[in-house]
């Protein structure tokens, strides 16, 4: 009898488990959620915030005629709520009272701060990106040039009319030409707290699109480029105005200056980055006509650093490997001149990263991490704590060594000139 | 007697010393070593693996010697009175192991699945599940955490190849963190996350022999100690000491870090349900010893009568700590003294003992006769 009723029983626990295990308590239906892909953050009056949430209209997503309508309508396919508040927990409360749907936030894609807030200091902004469950370290981290809620509401894009996707799509595709470079919450947090580099967040601003636009300073000796920063790209026409270009850099939790495109580009260089990315030159042979090279790390750069009494000492040997991807001059450089092509690439590249490590000493913000290489040089954690690693950096000696090894000539493998008259 | 644990192998037994060993990782207290070793933390585990085997060897040299399971040895070379002050230290180890680990999984259930849950009803869930694995018995529980095992291992393994881009092996330097005595001391007092390895000697006769017992536990505590360290090296090269000491769930946030791409992100939902299975595993575990040693101790006919009401006092004093924080602190503080006390002076007791009173020892014919040898 107590056999039969302990299988019972057994068999009851058994049914009932497999109705917890289902899962379904707490279970919330996707109809039931506003899921929140972009949020920005702007200085409001009297020290409060204003905080702007990208917010996605699930009925919407499918629809043909949205399509290409984007984020910012509130006919496309997310509406922008915009909360003043004191701070972005008490901004989500407010929401909660606008929308009728539970708000969520496991999808955000991006975290938007103005440069204006940025400047002033991001710890009180990132602090709940870390600690609150509903924040990933995932989420990419941009400062906008101007306010984010302009930004966001000027954003309607149209090769990928979902924003969570553009968001995620123009991230993925940064290292086409590492002109801006994805940072997380989860990086700029790390960059934050550990003794070793500085933070970054990629440069966003929203452009006039009216042909004109403004380098961020003259291309250099044997360059044909020069760099910008986001807003300030020339283009027009019909596309989305806004804009990833260059880099926001920090020095603690402030924000101390810009890279531009160039720097930026560099800076991938020095971290191991670059996959791709063509490079205008002048023609050595032929100054006044072009030669473009795709370049990419041949191999992580090797960097050593070391301290001297006091003094950091920094070397750093990069090896770059390059494409060929058209000779205007049409001189022979594949074969003949390829030994003073790569040297005079070696030289630029050498000069660019010369200059930025200059300007991020001036700015006293390591982005691209040396302080880390002198860590192994410490004995102990407590010598490293006493140590100020961006004040070192301000004052650092560095060497550097580029090479460059010309790997492929693209779809042609040797040059011949114009026939006599038919180039200038 | 009833609650004689069945037979037993290799298998099992390695399962028994591996899963309480390994759950510990998914639980947040042991990056309080961090503030201790900074940047060398991950050598801890290494080490305290070491020391705790060294010490279970002492024990498995001296049942070489002395015939019985641990208790009975303990019998046979110290006297009946100090074998039930072991048989009462484990109780008290186990017990409360089963307290903190409840409460500890309890929560992070809350803090990364069901926010909106009431904790009693999680834990009380935890509970419950886990006085039924026990009223199945030792064998079943042992065969079906040695189940969990690969599925463990594999997503532990697979979490650490997809973390690799985020690691910067510069967070590990400078390599001796907060000095050589700062690492060798808090591995010695991380020993105590082992000390599940006495759980073979103390259940012996199942395992038939004493090899079985040396291969099992070097299984189970080797195998964890492994992934310890490699999970410690991890999580130290991507969040170095600063960020990494601030982590409730290292592990969680460990997998939560991976993102490749578009589609290889959010791979903690997997983590959930291997912690789950690990956590129950690890209560249940605990819990029967503790109620197996009770029953051992106060010679009791059965073991069954004494689960529910063990987990139901085990519940109400997971209750006690009064957040989350504290309870972490209490945990490490626990595993690092009083458990660690055990790694240590339960072999050293025994050998002294062992070797004073000579191979067979010297005291009356023990209390429990056995037939393990």
């Amino acid at each position: 009898m107590r056999r039969k009723l302990l299988s019972i029983l057994s068999i009851a626990a058994a049914l009932i488990l497999a109705l917890l295990a289902a899962g379904c308590h707490s279970a919330k239906e996707t109809e039931d959620i506003a899921f929140v892909t972009c949020m920005g953050v702007d200085k409001a009056e009297q020290g409060r915030l204003k905080v702007t949430y990208e917010i996605e209209i699930p009925r919407a997503m499918g629809s043909p005629q949205v399509q290409g309508a984007g984020s910012g309508a509130s006919d496309g396919s997310s509406m922008v709520n915009t909360v003043v508040a004191a701070n972005t927990a008490a901004a989500h409360e407010l929401l909660t009272a606008t929308v009728s749907r539970e708000i969520n936030l496991t999808h955000l894609r991006v975290f938007l701060i103005s440069e204006e807030l940025a400047r002033e200091g991001i710890e009180d902004l990132i602090a709940p990106l870390v600690r609150y469950r509903e924040y990933r370290g995932s989420m990419y981290v941009c400062v906008v040039k101007g306010s984010a809620a302009e930004y966001i509401l000027a954003n309607k894009p149209k090769v990928d009319y979902l924003p969570s996707k553009f968001w995620e799509s123009f991230m993925l595709a940064s290292s086409q030409s590492s002109y801006y470079l994805p940072w997380e919450v989860h990086d700029v947090y790390l960059r934050l707290k550990n003794p070793g580099g500085s933070a970054c967040a990629a440069y966003i601003a929203i452009n006039p699109m009216s042909d004109g636009g403004k380098a961020a300073g003259a291309s250099g000796p044997g360059e044909k480029t020069p760099g910008y920063l986001a807003g300030d790209l020339p283009r027009g026409g019909t596309a989305n105005p806004p804009e990833f270009a260059g880099l926001a850099v920090f020095s603690g939790t402030r924000m101390v200056g810009t890279l531009d495109t160039e720097e930026t580009r560099t800076l991938a260089i020095l971290e191991g980055k670059l996959s791709q990315g063509i490079f205008a030159l002048e023609d050595p042979l032929a100054p006044e006509r072009i030669i473009n090279i795709r370049l990419r790390n041949g191999a992580r750069p090797k960097i050593r650093a070391r301290l001297t009494n006091g003094q950091e000492d920094i070397d750093i040997d990069v090896l770059l490997e390059g494409e060929i991807t058209a000779i205007t001059s049409n001189i022979n450089y594949e074969e003949k001149y390829r030994g003073l092509l790569e040297q005079r690439i070696s030289e630029v590249v050498t000069m660019k990263i010369r200059n930025l490590i200059r300007r991020t000493q001036e700015l006293g913000s390591d982005v691209a991490g040396f302080g880390f290489y002198l860590r192994p040089g410490f004995t102990t954690y407590d010598e490293l704590e006493k140590i100020n690693l961006e004040e070192l950096y301000r004052t650092a000696h560095v060497s550097v060594k580029v090479t460059t090894r010309i790997r492929r000539t693209g779809m042609m493998w040797r040059s011949s000139p114009y026939k006599p008259g038919a180039a200038p | 007697m009833s609650y004689e644990p069945g037979k037993m192998g290799v298998a099992e037994g390695t399962a028994i010393v591996f899963v309480p060993s390994f759950a510990s990782l998914f639980l947040g207290s042991w990056t309080l070593a961090i503030d201790r070793t900074a940047t060398a933390a991950w050598m801890v585990p290494a080490l305290s693996t070491a020391i705790s085997l060294a010490a279970y060897l002492a024990v498995i040299w001296v049942m070489q010697r002395v015939p019985g399971d641990l208790l009975v040895v303990a019998e046979r070379l110290l006297g009946r009175t100090a074998a039930r002050l072991l048989a009462i230290y484990f109780i008290a180890a186990f017990f409360l192991d089963v307290v903190l680990t409840l409460r500890h999984f309890a929560e992070n259930t809350l803090l990364t699945a069901l926010p909106g849950q009431d904790f009693s009803l999680v834990a009380g869930f935890y509970a419950a599940v886990a006085s039924l694995a026990v009223l199945a018995g030792i064998e079943p529980i042992s065969r079906a955490a040695y189940l969990v095992i690969p599925f463990g291992l594999a997503g532990l393994g697979m979490l650490l190849l997809l973390i690799l881009p985020e690691c910067n092996f510069n967070n590990l330097a400078p390599w001796l963190g907060r000095g050589a005595s700062a690492i060798c001391l808090t591995g010695a007092l991380n020993a105590g996350f082992y000390l599940s390895a006495f759980m073979l000697p103390l259940l012996a006769a199942p395992f038939q022999n004493v090899r079985t017992l040396r291969t099992a536990a070097l299984l189970g505590a080797g195998l964890a100690g492994l992934f310890r360290t490699l999970t410690f090296f991890a999580y130290m090269a991507v969040f170095s000491a600063t960020v990494g000491r601030e982590k409730t769930l290292p592990l969680f946030d460990l997998a939560r870090a991976i993102h490749i791409g578009r589609y290889l992100q959010r791979m903690e939902t997997f983590f959930i349900l291997v912690w789950a299975m690990f956590g129950l595993a690890t209560i249940a575990i605990n819990l029967y010893l503790a109620a197996y040693l009770f029953t051992r101790l106060f010679n009791l006919a059965s073991l069954k009568p004494i689960v529910f009401p063990l987990a139901l006092v085990a519940l109400q004093l997971s209750f006690l700590p009064p957040d989350i924080a504290t309870a972490a602190e209490l945990h490490y503080k626990f595993v690092t003294l009083f458990m660690t006390a055990g790694v240590f002076a339960v072999p050293a007791i025994l050998l002294a003992a062992a070797l004073i009173n000579g191979e067979r020892g010297n005291k009356s014919k023990p209390s429990r006769d056995t037939k393990y040898r």
